[in-house]
Order: C-alpha cells, then structure tokens, then sequence
C-alpha cells in the first residue's frame, strides 16, 4: 500500500521570486505598457503580470508568468530564470505531507495543452515540466505528468475521461486502488471544471483515501474533509433508503455506527425469527439501553415460551405487511393460529403433549388417542350429542372443523367469550388460518390486493387482523410499542442518522 | 412534482447592452456608464475584451446598490447573458420552474474585521441577487416567497466550511422534501470556483440524480451535463453490481432512480426479473411496455414468451429463487417457497404428463365429504378408480392426489426402470420430510437453517443442494435460467 499525490498545474503554480531578480543576471524591465523579466546572459526574456495588479497579484515576494506556454518553455531551458522560480502552491503542501511523517510513491501532475489556438498561451504544460524537474530533483520522487488536449472546461468529458486517463509513458493517473493507502489531492491550479472532475473521479475511486487538500496563496495548507463526508452523507442516504424499505440487512452493511448496526442485526433476527440470537442482544450494551429495546426484553423476559413464539412471529408478521410481502404474512398468520390455537385442542380433548410435528394435526391427535381409535371415536366419548350433531351437518371431516367445533363449544359454554378482545383474536386466527391453502391452491402467489380481498370475503381487513393482534398481544402482557419494535427500530435509525448531517 | 432552479451568482451576471442606452438618459465612458438626469448614478465598469455591446461592471457591490435603488430605470438597459438562455432554454423544453436559488456573497463581516480584501469585497454579489430575484420573480410570473436569496458571508474558499454550510444555516431550498422534486437545475459558473464546487456536491448528496447541471457560455445554446449522474453511478456501481451479482433485482431496481435514461432499460429489466421471481405473473408484461425500440426485438420477444403465466412457469420461477435464496444462505425465506414447490410439483407434473390444462380452479373450499362434482368429473372413472383404491380423496385436488395419479400414469407408461423415476420417487419422499420442518418453524419456532433441512434430509441420503437439482432436473430448468440471462443483459448497463 502506497501514498500518491495528485495535483493540477495553474498559472499560478510556478512564480518568480521578486528578491532574486537584480542578481544573477535577471533584470525587470517594463516598456510602458508591458513588464519582463530578461536574463542578461541569454538575452532570454519573459512577459509576467504587471505588479500591482490585483487580478494577478500573488504576493509581496513573487511575480506570476503571464503566458505560462511561452514563459515556461524559456524558463524550462534557462538555469538562471529556472533558478529563480519558487513553488508557493505544491511546494508547502507536499512539505505539510512530510512533515506528517508520510511517504509519498509517486506524485501525479495534470496540466493543459490544448489544441485550440485560442487558449493555448494559457497552457501550464511547460510549468508542469518546471514542477517536476523541482520535485525530482527536492524530493527525489518519481513524476507522471498528464495532459489535457481538448474541452478543459467540459466537465463531463473531463470526468469520463480522467477515468483512463494515461501518461505519454502509458502510466495511470489513477492508481490501482488496492495499491492505495492514502491519496493526497491539490485541485486548485488552472481550470476549475478540470479540478472539480478531478476531485469527483478521486473521491468516486477513493472515497475515504482520499485526502484533500486547499493552499490559500498568502495562508497556510488546509486539509478538508468534505470528500470525506460528502461519502458518508451519500453513503447515510443509501442507508436511509435501505431501513425505510425494511432492507435492515442491506443496512448493517452499510452502517458505521455500532449501535444502528446492532439495532439492524437485532430488527432482521426478529423478522427472521430468530429469537435465540435477538434474546442474545438482551445485554448488549450498544442497545439496551435504547427504551423500546429495554421495554421490549423486559416484557419479554416475562413471557412463557410458548407466548414469546407469539409475540415474535406477531413482530415478524407485521414487519411482512408494512413491507408488502402477502406471502410470508400468510403462512404467519397460519403459523400464528397454530401456536395459539392448538393448546385449545390440546385442553379441549383433554390430551398432552401432541407431537405436531406430522404434516396434518388431525393425524397427530390420532396418534394420540388409545386402543386404535379414530378421533371421531374419540370425540364421541367426549360428548355424543353434540359430536353426532356435527357429524350429521357434515362438518367435523377435518383439522379445521375440528377447530370449529371447539370453538362452538366453547362459546356454547361461555357465549360472553366472543366479546372478548382474546378470543376475538382467536377467532380471527381460526377463520384466517385456512387462507393461505386456499390462495396458493388458486396460484403460487398472492398480492396484496388479493390478501385484502380475501380478508374482506370473510369480513376482515388487514388493519382489523392487525388490531386484533395487536389486542391479544397486550392481553399477555406486551405493549403495543413492543409489538411495533421493528417500525420503532426503523425510525430510531432513520432520526439517528438524519441528524449526523455534517 | 417541483423543479427547482439553483444559480450561484457571478460578476458577469449582469450586464449593461449598451446599445439599450440609446434613449437619450444614458451616458456611456470608458469606464462608466452614468445616468445624464439621476445624479449618482454612475456605474463604474469595463468592455470585455470580443464583445461590443456589452458593459461588465467593475464593483458589484457598489453598482449592484444603485441598480437596487434605481430598477425600474435601470432594467430596461439590463441583460443577463448566463441566466437569461437558461431560463428561456427550460421554458423552451416546457419546464415550469417552482423555486429558484440565488446563491451570492456578502463579505461584509470579514471586510470590516480587516479579514478580507476591498476587490474582494467589492466583489460580492449580494446585491446582483436581488435584480435577478425581482427580475426573474416578473418574468416566471413568481411569488416571492419562492425565489430565495442565499448569502455566503464567510469562508468563501473553505470547502469544508461551504459544504456544511448550505445545508446547516437553514435554507428553505435544502428543507424542500426531496420526494416534491421532479429535477433541480443548477447553474454553478458564477463567482467563486468553491462555492460553485461545494453546493454542487451538497446538491448531489441530498438530491441524488434528480440535479441536472447545466453550462453556459456566453453567446452559446446551454449546455445540460451528465456528471452528476455520471459520477454517482460510478459510485453506486459496484453496490448495484454486487445487488446484480446476489441476484438481488428489487433492490437493484430500487437502486436506480425514475427518469435515469442510461440505466433505464436496466431498471426495468431488473424489475421485470424481480417481479417473475416473485411469482407477480399479473405485473410481467405490463412491466415490459417501454422496452420496445430500446433492446432488440428477438430479446424483446423472449421476455413475453417468458412472462406466460403457466404452473410449470411459475414452478421453475420458484425453484429459480429457491436456488437463489439457497445460495444467499436465506433458509427461512426458502422454506416456505419449497413448501410451495412441495405442494404443487407433482400437480405440475401430472398436467404436464396427462396433457391437462391448469386444475387450480377445481379447487373449492368444501368440508370434506361433500361432493365436488366438476372434480370428479374431470377426474373420470379410472382416475377415481385409482385414487379410490389408494384411500385417497378424491372431494378435491390435492398434493396426495397429484402424486398418486401421477406415480400411477407414469409407471403405466415406463417401459424400464430408469433414473428419472428415482428421482421422482426421491423427490416424493424428500417432500414428506420436508414437510417435518414447516411444523417445526410451527410448533418449536426454533429457526431453521440448512443443517437442520440437511439433517432431515439425510433420512434419504442426500443434502439440500441435491434435492433442489433433482428438482430442477425434472422440470427441465436450463443453467441458463432467465434470471442469469438478465443478469448478463444489465451487465453492460452498469459496466459502462
């Protein structure tokens, strides 16, 4: 891993040193209209900015060439006038990266050399040669220079192409980008949309390696952080996206932050049904302390097993609405009614431990009964009348009915029941449980406008089966905002990260 | 849906054309253009060099004052050569603009500390933005409130100043919701290379792909750029590479925004994928309406040809994401769908053997016992026979009857033992195994994963892997399945 330094070459990238003028044979001379410097041995001379003038004026100490072309091929060839130029721009910053400790590979220069006459007298790449000639000889670094020919100031030609871009030795401006450790970048020399597209190709190809850096003429070097944080507000927004598609996965990938990361790890186990590894967050220091995770293990840490499989396939469920996916909400809800349901099965022909591990639980109640019984059998033994009664109506064929009936037992027995807020869930569960068969036997696929059609064909809508959940949860115990501890996980992260705006 | 106009303000923003001064008021110098009956109006300034009817002012802030107090004498003789084509060129292209920016400086603070330099400070803008404010608020019909003056009072070339800045000091054009914006238009060439830099970037960040910056060169047509979208999908390229790699469509197509023309014909092939994975059949040919004269018509014909919405479709679709979802390391998500496959494979399979059209719909809700006559009827007399003899119901198709049907019409027709049918035989017993698991997710709500479906599976001796390419052998699905022919479609797209 190496340390690279890019920078563009400007006008003002090479100046001549006012205090060395009147010695070494270099004189100024102005004409009355125009000023110079001339090199007495040679006789060689070049045009500069008038001094004073403030569109050019560099400073107290240094006169800036005013056609850097022409300029800087004659002080490319002249050791007195090259021995007079001064780096003000590169030569502090690179001297800032040194004192920092840090080891520079290779130092990359971008300079101009257009085609169009018209802007040619502009054109840095003779100071690109001077530069480099001063850091081989200073630094003893290695230089690449590279040129732009055409449409400097058409950012998106200068964008696309400083992706490829190659030197006349065929070597890369941009290295690869395992290589890099850091990547220091000075932009401010020549023109701006060669700098800005400079800067974005190396904060695209970079991101976080990139340093960059801004030389004030008469301050001292600045290091920057935008690129730095232009990459995590842009990253933060992806993540935004991500969380409010429900995407936690996706998210924790993305964060930075250890306890969003560990919320998100925390929302996908539960969406995932994972509750041995989510109940492992309970001491997790990063997130306990977070009131709605705190409320959720404490309520939580009160619940039987079995109400815990309720509670998290209920978070699971409703996490499958907001995120629109019918499918997995209805073998859920199925589920959901089992877990719930099949203790009153349990109860109501007074049998235990069912091993409802078998496809249908008619067959696992069977295996329950004695001497070879068939449930019916059994269920007459329990109450004849009632059981015969079903029996003629057709009913009691199935695992279903099966419910049915005891459930018309029970409210039999216990008419209030139905009023209740539970049982008014149970119901629910019971009515709902067989709709999954039923729409995957139309199609593999349900929408959610064929699931709202369906609960509306037995008087439900989605919202009414949530609320109905929502009433049985806070009947054992939950509180609806644990209940809801996705769509809250959700927005703890989404508010977090929108105030990290930097 | 709002468009947004963004123009970060210059020097050269405005502008004398002297030939308006000829009404007899004006009095054109050198280097100054004076009011012949207003006695202080007098406008220090020079003729760039190329142009002839054109007067740059040399102090904006100094001449800036005066146009303020004097507008209404003053516009007739104004132009504005960078924002005048640009706002023409979006109204040309029936864009309504909702809001406008002006962004300019206001050096006063740092002057009056000693901190900036007097060019500098005669250099702001503040007052530039107030002409263009009332001038562009008469001539887009704008209420005020919707053109908003942004002042950069410090730190004009501190990039990480600026960058926080716009968004920090409570700008109502950064508290626009992004989702009330169709495009934003930018105009950063005025002014300060840092500023221009740092709001683009801002701008980027919080608007995404919705900037369209646009370049304007004095006495040309203006010029929209691509960068900003070039630049970040460079930079979201290898996510949206590595979505295509996980055959993760939805989120890739999520990824691109509406209206991104290059990556267009991605999106919608990405969507179209997503949705066929997703058993949408309903949603595949309507999502292909678009594509027509974008890709080429033979790939054109084999999406619809694939969009048939057929239970072998819709079986190899399944066992598509099952492979997906397998290889993702996604069990919980593939349980339920090999469920599906579970319950349907030998439906399928039975259709396809029998040539029967799709039975879904002699499914009916009844309480068994009762009669389901179409059923049975189109079951026939052998069928009935058959399933009859086996103690299988025959009041509704179900997964115990397809296969029944189907073991006993395939071995009517097998002349020798081949592998094909121990496969199938392997595939009927895996499918009861299976089965196991989902009352295990039901009852014991331990999760699932591969070891366990692996586990219960070595009853046959065989692993997980091996079950889905049985499975995917007999329903002949090609390793070019269509979710590796998108993948490589979209390929390009990203790469470019």
């Amino acid at each position: 891993m190496f340390n690279y330094f890019v920078a563009t070459v400007g006008k003002r990238d090479v100046q001549i040193n006012r205090n060395k003028i009147n010695e070494n044979h270099l004189s100024l001379i102005y004409d009355g209209k125009n000023w110079y410097i001339k090199e007495t041995v040679s006789g060689d001379i070049i045009e500069i900015d008038a001094p004073g003038n403030n569109m050019s004026d560099p400073g107290e100490n240094h006169y800036t060439v005013k056609k850097p072309r022409i300029g800087g091929k004659i002080i490319l060839k002249n050791d007195l006038l090259f021995s007079v130029c001064e780096f003000p721009i590169i030569s502090p910053v690179l001297e800032k990266i040194f004192s920092a400790g840090k080891n520079i590979k290779e130092i990359k220069l971008v300079y101009t050399d257009q085609e169009d006459e018209g802007y040619r007298d502009g054109d840095t790449l003779y100071f690109s040669t001077i530069i480099t000639k001063y850091i081989e000889d200073t630094f003893n670094i290695p230089v690449d220079e590279f040129a732009v020919w055409r449409s400097p100031a058409d950012i998106d030609k200068q964008y696309a192409d400083f992706r490829h871009k190659k030197s006349l030795e065929n070597i890369n401006l941009l290295p690869n980008n395992e290589e890099v450790n850091e990547i220091y970048l000075l932009a401010q020399g020549g023109i701006d949309q060669i700098n800005f597209a400079l800067t974005l190709r190396l904060i695209e190809n970079y991101r976080e390696k990139l340093i960059y850096y801004q030389k004030p003429e008469k301050g001292v070097v600045c290091l920057r952080d935008f690129p730095f944080h232009f990459i995590k507000n842009l990253t933060r927004n992806q993540t935004i996206e991500l969380i409010k598609n429900w995407e936690f996965k996706g998210a924790q990938q993305l964060l930075a932050s250890a306890t969003l990361k560990t919320l998100c790890e925390f929302a996908s186990l539960n969406i995932e049904l994972n509750y041995i590894e989510a109940e492992k967050l309970s001491q997790d220091d990063r997130i306990k302390e977070i009131p709605f995770i705190a409320k959720y293990f404490e309520e939580v840490s009160k619940l039987t097993d079995s109400q815990f499989r309720q509670l998290i396939l209920s978070i699971s469920l409703l996490h499958d609405y907001y995120k629109g996916e019918p499918n997995n909400l209805l073998w859920k809800l199925r589920t959901l009614g089992e877990i719930i349901l099949l203790p009153e099965v349990e109860e109501f022909l007074g049998l235990s431990n069912i091993n409802y591990n078998q496809y249908d639980f008619t067959t696992a109640v069977e295996a329950k009964i004695d001497n070879g019984r068939s449930l019916i059998e059994y269920l007459l033994t329990k109450n004849e009348y009632k059981i015969k009664k079903e029996l003629e109506k057709g009913k009691l064929t199935d695992d279903y009915n099966l419910l049915q009936l005891i459930y018309n037992f029970k409210y039999i027995a216990n008419p209030s029941a139905k009023k209740n807020a539970t049982e008014k869930m149970r119901i629910a569960l019971m009515e709902l449980r067989e709709l999954r068969n039923e729409l995957i036997h139309k199609g593999y696929f349900v929408t959610l406008k064929e699931l709202e059609n369906a609960f509306h064909l037995k008087k439900y809508t989605i919202e009414s089966v949530q609320k109905h959940i929502e009433l049985y949860i806070n009947s054992i115990g939950v509180t609806t905002e644990t209940l809801q501890v996705i769509k809250l996980s959700q927005s703890f992260c989404i508010d977090m990260l929108n105030e990290d705006n930097w | 849906m709002k468009n947004l106009l963004a123009i970060t303000l210059g020097t050269r923003d405005i502008q004398i054309r002297l030939s308006a001064l000829n009404n007899g008021n004006w009095l054109h110098e050198a280097i100054n253009v004076k009011h012949t009956k207003i006695e202080d109006l007098q406008l220090p300034g020079y003729m760039p060099p190329g142009f002839n009817d054109t007067f740059c002012f040399s102090q904006p802030r100094i001449a800036g004052k005066l146009m303020v107090q004097n507008y209404q004498t003053i516009i007739p003789t104004l132009h504005f050569p960078l924002l005048q084509p640009v706002v023409d060129f979006l109204l040309n292209k029936k864009i309504a603009i909702d809001n406008i920016l002006l962004l300019c400086t206001n050096q006063e603070e740092g002057f009056n500390a000693g901190l900036v330099k007097p060019k500098d400070f005669q250099n702001d803008t503040l007052y530039f933005a107030e002409i263009v404010s009332r001038y562009l608020q008469e001539y887009l019909l704008l209420p005020k409130l919707q053109v908003e003056i942004y002042r950069v009072t410090r730190e004009v070339t501190n990039m990480d100043y600026l960058y926080t800045h716009f968004a920090r000091e409570g700008s109502h054009f950064f508290s626009i919701d992004p989702e009330e914006i169709d495009k934003i238009y930018l105009l950063p060439q005025g002014g300060i290379d840092h500023i221009n830099q740092a709001f683009t970037l801002k701008l980027i960040q919080h608007f995404g792909e919705k900037v369209m910056q646009l370049q304007q060169a004095e006495g040309v047509e203006p010029k929209q750029l691509n960068f900003p979208r070039l630049f970040l999908n460079d930079l979201y390229r290898q996510r949206r590479l590595q979505h295509l790699h996980d055959f993760e469509f939805g989120l890739l197509a999520e990824s691109i925004p509406k209206g991104y023309k290059e990556l267009a014909v991605a999106k919608k092939l990405a969507n179209w994928a997503n949705l066929k994975l997703h058993l949408n059949f309903k949603e595949l040919k309507p999502a292909l309406q678009g594509l027509e004269h974008k890709i080429e018509p033979a790939f054109l014909q084999w999406l619809y040809e694939e969009s048939i919405d057929t239970p072998m479709e819709r079986l190899k679709a399944l066992w598509v994401m099952c492979h997906i979802q397998y290889l993702q390391g996604n069990i919980s998500d593939l349980i339920w769908r090999l469920f599906t496959i579970a319950e349907n494979l030998f439906k399928v399979m039975l259709e396809q053997l029998l040539g029967w059209p799709d039975t879904k719909d002699y499914y009916k809700s009844i309480a068994k016992g009762a009669t389901n006559t179409k059923w049975e009827e189109f079951l026939g007399e052998e069928n009935r026979k058959i399933l009859q003899s086996e103690g299988v119901y025959i009041d509704n198709p179900n997964r115990y009857t397809y296969k029944t049907l189907f073991f006993y019409h395939y071995t009517q027709n097998m002349t020798e033992s081949s592998d094909e049918y121990g496969n199938y035989l392997q595939v009927a017993e895996a499918i009861e195994l299976m089965a196991r698991l989902r009352n295990q997710l039901a009852h014991k709500m331990r999760p699932v994963d591969l070891e366990d479906i692996n586990n219960v599976l070595s009853e046959l001796n065989i692993k997980l892997l091996e079950l889905l390419e049985i499975i995917k052998k007999l329903l002949s699905i090609k390793n070019n399945q269509f979710t590796i022919i998108i993948q490589h479609r979209i390929y390009p797209f990203l790469n470019k």
